[in-house]
C-alpha cells in the first residue's frame, strides 16, 4: 500500500512537471502541446548532454580554484607563521 | 848609598803600583761589603714578604675552593632546572605543532572545498548559458599556473570531456534564440585550446 501510494503520489508529480513545462515550452515557441511532446525525448537528450557537458566543465574549475586556493592559504599559513632565526 | 838610589830608582815604578793595587783592592772590598749589606736587605724583606704570602694567601685560597665548590653545586641545580625547562619548551612546541597541525588542515581544506564548490556552481550556471561555453575565460586558468603546487591540474588537464549526444536527425525544432540549453540550439563543442 506504500508503495503504492509513493507510485501515485510520483506519477502524479511527474505529470505536473511534465504539464507545467509543457504549457511554458509552447507559450515560449508557440508550438502545440502536441509539438512539445513529441520533442520531449530529444529535448530531454539534449539537456542531458548539456548538463553533463557543463558538470564536467564545472568540475574542472572546481578542482582548480580548490587546489589554488589551498595553496594560497598554504602560503599564508606560511607567511604568518613565527620564524625560527629570532627575526622578526 | 848608591846601591840605595838605584834601587829607589828602579822600584819607584814598582811602588806606585803596588799602592795603586792596594788602593783598589780596598776600593773593590768596600764596594763588595756595601753590595753584600744591602743584598742582606733585600732578601731579608724577601723572606718577611714570603711570610706575609704565606700566611694570607692560604686562607684566601681557601675560601676561594669553598665559594668555587658552592658555585659549582649551584650550577648543577641550575643545570636540572635547564633540562627541565627545555624538555618543557620542546612539548610545548610539540603541543603548538600539533594544534597548528589540526587546525590549519581543516582550515585548508575547508576554504579549498568552498572556493571549488563557489567556483563550480559559478561556471555550472554561467559557462555555456549562451550556447559558447569556451569563449569566457576562467579567471582560475591564469592562477592556476601561478600556484607551484606540483601535479596540481594536471589530471584537470587531462580530464576527459564527452560531447552530448548526437541529435536524432529531424528531431530538433526551429526554436527562437535565448531559450537556454534546455530548448535553444545545440551548443558548440569547445575546441581543445580553449577547453580547460
Amino acid at each position: 500500500m506504500k508503495l503504492l501510494g509513493t507510485l501515485v503520489f510520483g506519477s502524479v508529480l511527474a505529470g505536473v512537471g511534465v504539464a507545467y513545462y509543457v504549457r511554458e515550452r509552447s507559450q515560449t515557441t508557440g508550438q502545440s502541446y502536441l509539438e512539445v511532446l513529441r520533442q520531449l525525448p530529444s529535448d530531454v537528450r539534449r539537456g542531458y548532454g548539456e548538463a553533463q557537458r557543463r558538470a564536467q566543465l564545472a568540475l574542472n574549475d572546481g578542482l582548480r580554484a580548490a587546489r589554488l586556493r589551498e595553496q594560497q592559504v598554504h602560503n599564508d599559513l606560511i607567511a604568518a607563521a613565527p620564524r625560527n632565526d629570532g627575526a622578526v | 848609598m848608591t846601591s840605595a838610589v838605584w834601587i829607589v830608582g828602579v822600584s819607584a815604578p814598582s811602588m806606585a803600583l803596588r799602592y795603586a793595587a792596594a788602593f783598589f783592592l780596598v776600593a773593590v772590598g768596600i764596594g763588595l761589603i756595601y753590595a753584600l749589606v744591602r743584598l742582606g736587605g733585600a732578601l731579608g724583606r724577601a723572606e718577611h714578604l714570603l711570610a706575609d704570602v704565606d700566611t694570607e694567601v692560604v686562607p684566601l685560597l681557601k675560601q676561594a675552593t669553598e665559594t668555587l665548590d658552592g658555585v659549582n653545586t649551584e650550577l648543577d641545580k641550575i643545570d636540572v632546572v635547564m633540562t627541565s625547562v627545555v624538555d618543557a619548551t620542546e612539548k610545548v612546541d610539540q603541543t603548538t605543532r600539533a594544534v597548528e597541525s589540526a587546525i590549519s588542515v581543516p582550515a585548508k581544506k575547508a576554504a579549498a572545498f568552498g572556493a571549488g564548490i563557489s567556483q563550480a556552481v559559478s561556471t555550472f550556471f554561467n559557462r555555456g548559458a549562451d550556447g559558447e561555453p569556451a569563449d569566457e575565460e576562467s579567471p582560475w586558468d591564469g592562477e592556476a599556473s601561478a600556484a607551484a603546487q606540483p601535479g596540481a591540474g594536471s589530471d584537470v588537464s587531462q580530464a576527459s570531456w564527452s560531447p552530448p549526444p548526437a541529435e536524432p536527425a529531424g528531431a530538433a525544432p526551429e526554436t527562437p534564440a535565448g531559450q537556454g540549453w534546455a530548448g535553444g540550439p545545440q551548443p558548440a563543442p569547445p575546441s581543445e585550446e580553449s577547453r580547460p
